[in-house]
């Protein structure tokens, strides 16, 4: 049974990796919370990151759009060239562990959890920008998960805390030497392209109460609770995008609805974390 | 109203070829887009307002047209004027 290293939840807010690197000071605490996960990250030395990340339309498009999938390319390089441009932001370059992709689609089918698969992928902003900010030296290789929460209809948040629990399952009969960090990445209340869009700075969130809320049931191992809030009305009502929330509700099903260690929220900025259960 | 045609050529913007393409010759980048009149005209005219109204993807058609407007900063404030009067259109295809 492979351990789990750490389990932890951000945001891939584009303009971050920009405002860190060139220490806004509004920013600065932020920076600062990135910075101690980055050294609890390579403290709790995995092998392998498992991350629960989504696409922006980018490459899975309404022609074939995967609820869920595994990438299974040998590498991957990201972000794509136009969201460099609009966000400035860095690219990053890493290897997929194609043998435990393979393995979690496999033992998906056992979970009642179809994968689709792709041996080409991109990993998107939603990938990169948690990696750059969290393991800069790019030598750990990954497993993206995709998920779609931009093209309506997606999966309800029950189905993504499901889904959370079948990749722990399966997470759990990888090889007993390996060494899993789990990191998912999406954000709290959201708004891109709506009446409330604004600067694209994660400060300036359009609910704070649902982001209150939210953290709140984090920090309680209040799954009921999430899946009560995490509704697509509820959601849409909190900002148009706020959708890439059911990532964290994915994570607290991998995370077997403990509550979490760290729930904390720094100017919009979500940062979760869940310890291993015990010493493995 | 054909949402997946006008989603289509906004994600045909999204890389800057697209983008060059849709400046020099438009029809190719509407090639195989099931279009009406109405959302072709719109397109053109880089119609927030209509385009929103319509239905279009908002992520999709913020970007494609943030980039056609050089991502200048002043932007945002002329497209959120556009759609602000039209809420939230469902954008489901």
């Amino acid at each position: 049974m492979a351990s789990i290293a750490t389990i932890m939840g951000v945001t891939h807010s584009p303009p971050l990796p920009k405002l860190i690197a060139a220490d806004v000071p509004a920013y600065r605490e932020v920076a600062a919370a990135f910075a101690d996960m980055r050294r609890r990250l390579a403290a709790a030395k995995p092998d392998l990151i498992l991350v629960l990340g989504c696409d922006h339309l980018n490459q899975f498009f309404m022609n074939n759009m995967p609820a869920f999938l595994i990438g299974k390319a040998p590498s991957s390089l990201g972000p794509f060239g136009h969201e460099q441009d609009r966000a400035g932001m860095p690219s990053y370059d890493v290897a997929i562990d194609q043998r435990a992709a393979r393995i979690i689609i496999e033992e998906g089918f056992t979970q009642n959890v179809d994968f689709a698969f792709a041996d080409e992928c991109v990993i998107d902003h939603s990938f990169t920008v948690p990696l750059c900010l969290l393991r800069p030296e790019a030598d750990l290789p990954i497993v993206p998960v995709f998920s779609n929460v931009m093209a309506p209809p997606f999966p309800p948040a029950a189905r993504f805390h499901r889904v959370g629990q079948a990749l722990r399952a399966v997470v759990d009969r990888l090889p007993a030497e390996r060494r899993v960090a789990v990191l998912a990445s999406g954000h709290l209340s959201t708004e891109v392209g709506g009446p409330r869009l604004r600067a694209g700075l994660s400060a300036d969130r359009p609910d704070p109460a649902f982001d209150k809320a939210a953290m709140k049931m984090f920090g309680d191992g209040d799954t009921d609770g999430l899946l009560r809030l995490a509704t697509v009305e509820r959601m849409a009502a909190a900002g148009n995008v706020t959708s890439a929330f059911l990532n964290f509700v994915m994570l607290m099903g991998f995370a077997g609805d403990r509550p979490a260690d760290q729930s904390e929220e720094i100017i919009g900025s979500p940062f979760l974390t869940w310890q291993p259960e015990s010493a493995q | 109203v054909s949402r997946y045609g006008v989603d289509k050529v906004l994600w045909r913007l999204q890389p800057a070829a697209g983008r060059e393409r849709f400046l020099a010759e438009p029809d190719r980048v509407f090639d195989g887009c099931d279009l009406t009149e109405q959302e072709r005209s719109a397109l053109l005219a880089r119609d927030a307002g209509t385009l929103y109204r319509l239905g279009a993807h908002p992520f999709l058609l913020w970007g494609a047209l943030f980039d056609l407007a050089g991502r200048a900063p002043e932007y945002r404030a002329e497209y959120t004027r556009a759609i602000a009067p039209y809420g939230y259109p469902d954008h489901a295809t």
